[in-house]
This record gives C-alpha cells, sequence and structure tokens, in this order.
C-alpha cells in the first residue's frame, strides 16, 4: 500500500496537485511500485483531513493521465511500468528545470552564468 | 428475584431530579390533612350539641338534627390549594428545566413525537395529583365512617 | 436536497425589530460538507435554527421538496455549542433515548466514537470537561441516524488536537450520502475540510464557493472571506495611527 506517512500538506498550492505530485515523485524515484496499491478516496481523506472531492479531483487527473487505474470495489492501484515511470521522471525534471530557468531569467541571468552557477552548486 | 421499585422517572423530564418535588408534595398533602383533623373538633361539638345535660348524664333532645357532613367539613378544600398550586406551577417549572444549564429543549423539540415534552411537563404532577387525591378520598371516606358512628341515626340529617 | 427559499428572520426587541435574517437562499445537496461563516449577529444560528424548526420564521425550507415536519425531522440533527444533552444523564442514558426516539440510531458508530475518545459511557455529562462535552454532543448528531447533520460553534473550547483528530474520523466515518452544515469561526482550520463555503453577511448570503473553485482561482478561504467582507487590511495600521499620533514611536 502506498504510504503517504511522509506527505506534509502545504498552502502554498492546490492541494489536488500536491498529492498529484506526491504520487508521481515516489513513482520517479522508485518508491512506490507498479501494481501497488494506492489508498481508497476515503481513506486518504480521513488520514489527511482533506475533503474527499479534492481526493477525488487528484485521483481522477491521475486515472486520465493512466498513472493509476481503478478496480474492483474501491481499490485503486499504480499503473507504472518502466515506460511510465520514465515518462513521469522527465515530465517532473523538465518542470522543475522550467521553473530554475525562468528563476534565472527573472533575475536577469545569462545563459552561461546560470550554467555556471548550476556546476558550482552541483559541488 | 429482585422487584424493581416503582419509578417515578419516566413521568418527569429526563434527568430531573424529582425527589424535592416529591417531597414538597407529600409535605403540603400531609401538612392539609394534620390541619383537616379540625373536622373532629366539629364532629363532637355538632355531636354535643344534640344533647341536653341534665346533671351528670347527657339526654338526646327530641327532634335533634346534626348538621349534614358535607357541612362539616365544608371549607377544608382550601387546605389544599397550596399542594394543587405547587403542583400546577411545577408543571411550567418542568418547561424551564429544558432551559436550565443545557438547552436540552432543542433535543426535547426536534423529536418526532409531538407529545413527548408536554407528556413530561406535566404527568408527574398530574400522578401526584391524582394520588392526593386518592389519599384524600380515603381519608374523608374515613371521617364520614367516623360521622356515621358518632351521629345517632335518628339525628342524621 | 435542502432547499432554503427567501428566508427572513425578526427579533422584536424593546426598541422594535431586529432583522437577523433578511432574506437568504440556499441550496445544500446530500453528501456535502459546507461551512457556514460570518462575523458574530450575522444570523448562523439563527439560520441554523430556524432549518431545524427551533424557530419560528418567513420563508420556506424544503428536504426533498416537503415542508420540514414531524415526519422527516430525524433526518436532520443538530450539536450546538450551547449543548442540548441532559447533564444529568450518562451517555448510556442517551443512547437509549435517542433509540427510543429517534428509528435509526447507529450504535456501532456510537460505541467507536466513544471509545476512539475515551469518553466514559456510565458517568453522568455534568462531570465530563467542556472539551468532552462537546465531543459528546458532536458523536450524539452524528449517531442520531441523519441525513443532514447541523453543526452551530460545535468545538468552542476544544485544543487543536482534539479538532483535527475530530476532522479526519469524520471524513472517515462520513458516508456518501451524509451532509453536513457546519458554522465555525476556525476559517483557516476548516479550508481543507469542507467542500463548500457560505458566508453569511448582514442577515444575507454574501458568498458561496466550493473548495474546489477556490483552489482553481488561487485564493484561500481567508482571502474570500476578506473581500467578500469588504475587509479593510489596512485597517488596524490607520486605526494605530491615530491613536499613536504625536507619540514617540519606537
Amino acid at each position: 500500500m502506498v504510504s503517504f506517512d511522509d506527505f506534509v500538506l502545504r498552502d502554498d498550492c492546490p492541494i489536488y496537485s500536491q498529492i498529484i505530485r506526491y504520487v508521481k515523485q515516489g513513482i520517479a524515484a522508485g518508491i512506490i511500485r507498479n501494481q501497488e496499491e494506492i489508498p481508497s478516496r476515503r481513506a486518504l481523506s480521513a488520514l489527511l483531513g482533506v475533503n474527499p472531492n479534492t481526493i477525488q479531483k487528484a485521483y481522477h487527473i491521475l486515472e486520465e493521465e493512466g498513472v493509476i487505474v481503478s478496480r474492483s470495489g474501491a481499490k485503486s492501484f499504480v499503473c507504472a511500468n518502466g515506460e511510465t515511470v520514465s515518462r513521469i521522471r522527465m515530465e517532473l525534471l523538465t518542470g522543475d528545470t522550467e521553473l530554475w530557468v525562468n528563476a534565472m531569467k527573472r533575475l536577469g541571468m545569462t545563459r552561461e552564468d546560470a550554467l555556471k552557477l548550476a556546476e558550482d552548486v552541483w559541488g | 428475584m429482585l422487584k424493581k421499585r416503582f419509578s417515578f422517572e419516566k413521568y418527569f423530564p429526563p434527568g430531573y431530579e424529582y425527589s424535592k418535588e416529591r417531597n414538597t408534595a407529600g409535605f403540603l398533602l400531609g401538612f392539609g390533612a394534620v390541619m383537616s383533623l379540625h373536622f373532629f373538633k366539629n364532629l363532637l361539638h355538632a355531636a354535643d350539641r344534640l344533647y341536653d345535660h341534665v346533671q351528670w348524664r347527657r339526654v338526646l333532645r327530641a327532634g335533634a338534627v346534626a348538621p349534614p357532613f358535607r357541612q362539616l367539613v365544608e371549607d377544608q378544600w382550601m387546605l389544599y390549594i397550596p399542594l394543587f398550586l405547587f403542583l400546577a406551577s411545577m408543571m411550567l417549572y418542568h418547561y424551564f428545566y429544558y432551559f436550565h444549564t443545557t438547552k436540552s429543549i432543542y433535543l426535547m423539540r426536534r423529536l418526532p413525537k409531538r407529545s413527548v415534552l408536554f407528556k413530561s411537563c406535566v404527568q408527574g404532577p398530574l400522578l401526584y395529583m391524582g394520588a392526593s387525591a386518592a389519599l384524600l378520598g380515603v381519608l374523608y371516606l374515613s371521617y364520614y365512617g367516623a360521622y356515621r358512628l358518632v351521629i345517632p341515626a335518628e339525628c342524621l340529617p | 436536497m435542502l432547499e432554503i427559499k427567501a428566508l427572513k428572520k425578526i427579533y422584536y426587541n424593546t426598541w422594535g425589530g431586529v432583522q437577523a435574517l433578511k432574506g437568504v437562499d440556499l441550496k445544500i445537496g446530500p453528501g456535502e460538507i459546507v461551512g457556514l461563516f460570518g462575523e458574530n449577529g450575522a444570523g448562523k444560528s439563527t439560520l441554523l435554527r430556524s432549518i431545524l424548526r427551533l424557530q419560528s420564521f418567513e420563508g420556506e425550507i424544503l428536504l426533498d421538496g416537503e415542508r420540514i415536519c414531524r415526519k422527516n425531522i430525524s433526518r436532520l440533527s443538530f450539536a450546538t455549542c450551547e449543548h442540548s444533552f441532559f447533564a444529568n444523564l450518562t451517555p448510556e442514558s442517551h443512547r437509549e433515548f435517542y433509540r427510543m426516539h429517534f428509528g435509526c440510531f447507529r450504535d456501532k458508530r456510537f460505541e467507536a466514537l466513544m471509545s476512539f475518545f475515551e469518553l466514559p459511557l456510565y458517568k453522568a455529562l455534568k462531570s465530563f470537561s467542556t472539551g468532552q462535552k462537546n465531543q459528546f454532543e458532536v458523536i450524539m448528531a452524528l449517531c442520531q441516524g441523519a441525513d443532514y447533520i447541523l453543526m452551530d460553534e460545535p468545538f468552542a473550547g476544544n485544543d487543536i488536537f482534539n479538532r483535527e483528530d475530530f476532522y479526519k474520523v469524520l471524513l472517515g466515518i462520513l458516508e456518501p450520502g451524509e451532509t453536513i452544515f457546519l458554522s465555525t469561526h476556525l476559517i483557516e482550520e476548516v479550508e481543507r475540510f469542507i467542500s463548500r463555503a457560505v458566508l453569511l453577511r448582514e442577515g444575507r448570503v454574501a458568498g458561496d464557493i466550493t473548495s474546489l473553485e477556490l483552489e482553481e482561482q488561487g485564493r484561500t478561504l481567508m482571502d474570500y472571506v476578506k473581500e467578500t467582507c469588504g475587509y479593510r487590511a489596512d485597517r488596524v495600521g490607520r486605526a494605530l495611527d491615530r491613536l499613536t499620533e504625536g507619540e514617540e514611536q519606537l
């Protein structure tokens, strides 16, 4: 069963997208495995203290993207074969990189300076 | 097998401590009953008036008629006004119980059965009134018995 | 569906009439968790009490198309900060009372909640702490077997850990058909828990928004409330300026 024990709710971003991100990060990092069961909407709602509609929205989007699939009853399972994992990894990495690039641009950095900075920080 | 003692609980509001009310009603009834013993003074006085006192004997006067029983207990109903007034006011007091400490009136007014609230206010006092009336009935019946014993048959009105 | 149409309520006092509700229109569907917010005196308690027919009102309130009467009143339950239980009785006696008068009391849920919150079954409620009394009040509202559970500031006096636990347990046990309508001051705290927020201002509905809409717009509930109620954020600053005019500033 996918664990949400270390999931921390933040105020700066819609909760449903935080949940989606958490699941995707878990998959990309290999912590959440293929065919692993994900808590039911009601269970997750009670666990996080979050309204079921919000959970529903997150699960709905994850289903549409093919990341999870619902089977008999209220059970849902992660659907992440090798291809999906790679795709998600790329998606997250691209997204994070875009954020970084935009931050650099906002502060007026040139491309070369930004890449040099990245190398320095990487260590 | 222990038989459960008769409980007045269900005739009063839930959780209401009715012992003080029961004791006060009992006291007022007892007070009235004790005062009603005045009847015997009236009775003996009325009986006495049927006789002439000759030396050390008493002789029944011809044609003497005793006052009717009703007359001897005429004003006694007033002795029980405090009791019945008290019980009537308790019905109102029970209603205000639902506003005291918590607003259990909100619960009572949400009950599907409309009558529960009303009944819980009036049933207890009505029960006491009925019991009092019954006891008083027995009391005055015995007073009537005394009356018939004391007054000679020929002097009955 | 609970429909409230053109609800008005006037209280009369020695100086004339005070209009607590000036025309409230609201629809609440099954399964919603609705938060009712507003300043003191905005009419929240009046609204809830009118729905439960605990006071008279003008206008119409319908439950699935029918007026609320003795037949369907057991589909509504109530928990209030004023407490509506019998202080001299024990929780067990309350269970019997509810079972006797409301047909579909939820026994299992009652036992589970009493045990989860560690409330004694056989002690008189007057000996409970305020927090425990609040918990018991809410437990009874949840176990009555109602579809629409109305709560008027039910957590006044409970510490935050208590409240967080309660929201989570509630979310876990509520069935899809059960609806909560909860009036509270704790805007930030209940924000995640509710699915919809209704704002009452001066006896009217000033705002009505779902949590998902708020998320889409990137606003918090507090922002929404402040905007809708015309809260001036610089109010405090300006008042302080006036108060401290001419005095030395630290």
